[in-house]
């Protein structure tokens, strides 16, 4: 059994105008102690499908579909027994750490709270918990940093301390939303061999969530590549990068600037990221795929699977990437 | 031929409150820029690399007038702009356009695409008359990319890119001398970015402007810069040709950079050897003594505590500021 399995999630926000539709159908699994990345630009539903799946969206998304946790359906389960899923499964970190932390409290009072509350720790036990799991997240002097305030952190800190609260109670998954789009390149080095090297002593499962493929290519296992709210392709990580089978995916690896090679200019993807608005009969690349056929406006493309990967898309494999 | 600008020396102090803002407590010094020099010349783009807090924002304030210099020399085609009047400071204005990070937050959210584009005109050239606006507006947004019939919508109807493309806009309008871009491209998505910075180079290759291109991320800078300064806590650490920075990295926070940006390919990526630099930049309030770079360099030496190492000459046109780094390599 899959420790996650997503089928056919779907979130639809109610709005004053029109339905919008941020998840149509997305499907995947994550294994025990692996790092799956979730690709995509914004607008392509990845937050707010993770959000869904914990059940963190907001009122006005009507959510369908099945997320199962260990053979339980996530979608099914009230807010309190939700709450204690969170609180100790599956745990998350943001993207902006500056605003993930209350500011009015010093850091020991927030990560033991997390401990008295779930595991009924007495505060002083808690406390050295805390202590242990600062310096797991290599924090200096974690027993005098535990009784600052979070603004006496610099962003790469912040960002270790969210983690390290993430783990106090040694959940089965992470999911990481952007951890690194708000830190600098030498920062985000640093936060991407802790992810690593949490999943190797903890073997923690860890959902990636970025638009960065760098970052992407260097940590994860399997990748799943999102647009328009749907799952375009997914596979192993070396399988997508050395032979993308879906038009989109070779189109955004030839647009990352790449430092290793030299070229004059960079190739482009023609228009703009679709409207999250507008509802699609087809498929929600067709309007600036190079490949699209005239099916592709008419029909969503089937899901097919073979050897481990899935793509969606009405073009020939062997064709794409020639 | 005199480049278009030419820095000299410069550097820029805030004064600081401390422990409330009382009068007799004295105000503490903060030094956002120090001693930085270079120059850029038309048809050239120089690239400025450094993480948060560098003083790379400041830097380019300074260029632009925002911010008073402390010490040093700004030249605009060979003359001293600080001691320019305040008319002729207009008249280099003109040549000097900035394109900025965010594309929405930089456009007036009540005035439509069309008048965002046609202020900088409408100010300095008030005897054109409405047509020739209206004429110069629509060439304009087509060399960006935009159909002139989006003249009359307004920001918010835009997407990221397309707000981007109306900022280049407004900025190229008047044919300036030197383009100065604030990270112009981190708020946009992967598939837009390499549209906007392909744009902008053919822009340049078109219109003959200098360039001025801050970004973090060096994979950005290397496709569209001739020249590339790496600085650090406000200093100068390295600057040289691109290809060569890139190439033949001397410095050690530059060669660290340069390890940290991912790339995207798992083979090389996880073949590639680790440099992480461990900790995060000093205050800007307490600059260290010696080199500033000093905490965190990992080929840092007893001596680098306490000198305090300039750019020196590595080869033609490469600066770096640390002498053991340049002795090691030595001169080829």
């Amino acid at each position: 059994m899959n420790l996650l399995d997503i089928r056919n999630l779907q979130v639809v926000f109610k709005t004053t105008t029109k339905p919008v539709h941020a998840v149509n159908g997305v499907s995947f699994h994550l294994d025990v102690g692996e790092i799956l990345g979730v690709v995509g630009e914004s607008g392509s539903g990845k937050s707010q499908m993770t959000f869904a799946m914990v059940g963190l969206h907001s009122k006005n998304a009507k959510v369908s579909g099945q997320a199962l946790f260990e053979g339980v359906d996530l979608l099914e389960l009230n807010e309190g027994e939700l709450e204690r899923i969170r609180a100790t499964q599956i745990a998350m970190i943001f993207q902006n750490p500056m605003t993930a932390l209350n500011p009015y409290l010093r850091i020991s009072d927030q990560m033991a709270e997390i401990l008295t509350f779930h595991q009924g720790m007495l505060k002083s036990q808690a406390l050295m918990h805390c202590i242990h799991m600062l310096d797991v997240v290599q924090i200096p002097d974690a027993k005098n940093r535990l009784r600052m305030y979070p603004h006496e952190f610099s962003g790469g800190m912040r960002q270790r301390v969210l983690i390290a609260m993430a783990l106090l109670c040694q959940p089965r998954i992470l999911i990481a939303d952007e951890p690194t789009t708000a830190l600098d390149v030498t920062v985000q080095a640093q936060i991407v061999e802790l992810l690593k090297n949490i999943r190797q002593e903890f073997g923690t499962a860890i959902i990636l969530i970025t638009h960065d493929l760098g970052l992407v290519a260097g940590m994860t296992d399997r990748i799943v590549v999102m647009y328009g709210g749907q799952v375009m392709e997914s596979g192993t990580t070396e399988s997508i990068f050395s032979s993308p089978e879906h038009p989109y995916t070779t189109a955004l690896l030839d647009a990352v600037p790449r430092l290793d090679r030299d070229s004059d200019s960079l190739s482009v993807i023609a228009g703009d990221p679709l409207d999250v608005r507008d509802r699609w009969k087809g498929c929600p690349f067709e309007p600036r795929c190079e490949y699209h056929l005239p099916m592709c406006l008419q029909t969503r493309p089937p899901i097919e699977t073979a050897n481990g990967r899935i793509r969606a898309c009405h073009v020939d494999r062997n064709l794409i990437g020639k | 031929m005199t480049p278009v600008l030419t820095v000299e020396k410069l550097s820029v102090e805030f004064d600081v409150a401390t422990d409330g803002n009382w009068p007799w407590i004295p105000k503490r010094k903060l030094t956002a820029v120090r001693d930085v020099s270079f120059e850029v010349g038309s048809q050239e783009t120089l690239g400025l690399v450094g993480e948060s807090g560098s003083g790379k924002t400041t830097l380019i304030r300074a260029i632009a007038g925002t911010v008073p210099l402390s010490s040093g020399r700004i030249l605009w085609e060979g003359e001293d702009l600080t001691h320019f009047d305040r008319r002729s400071r207009r008249q280099v204005r003109k040549d000097m356009a900035m394109i900025f990070q965010d594309p929405l937050a930089a456009l007036n959210p009540r005035m439509t695409a069309g008048q965002i584009i046609a202020e900088p005109i409408r100010t300095h050239m008030p005897e054109l008359s409405k047509a020739q606006i209206v004429t110069k507006v629509g060439e304009i947004m087509e060399k960006v990319g935009l159909l002139p019939n989006l003249a009359n919508r307004y920001p918010h109807e835009f997407s990221g890119g397309q707000c981007q493309r109306i900022g280049i806009a407004r900025a190229l309008i008047l044919n300036p001398k030197l383009v100065i871009c604030d990270e112009p491209v981190a708020a946009l998505d992967v598939s837009v970015r390499a549209q906007v910075v392909n744009l902008l180079k053919e822009l340049q290759r078109e219109l003959g402007m200098a360039m001025i291109f801050i970004a973090h991320d060096l994979s950005v800078i290397k496709h569209i810069s001739t020249q590339i300064m790496v600085i650090y806590l406000g200093k100068v650490m390295e600057l040289a040709p691109a290809k060569e920075l890139l190439s033949h990295p001397i410095h050690p926070y530059t060669r660290a950079l340069i390890a940290s940006v991912p790339i995207p390919d798992p083979i090389e990526e996880r073949a590639r050897p680790r440099v992480i630099l461990s900790g995060d930049l000093p205050s800007p309030l307490e600059i260290p003594k010696g080199c500033v770079f000093e905490s965190r360099c990992p080929e840092a030496r007893k001596e680098c505590a306490s000198i305090q190492p300039k750019p020196e000459l590595y080869r033609t046109g490469h600066q770096v500021a640390c002498p053991f780094q340049i002795t090691e390599t030595g001169i080829s």
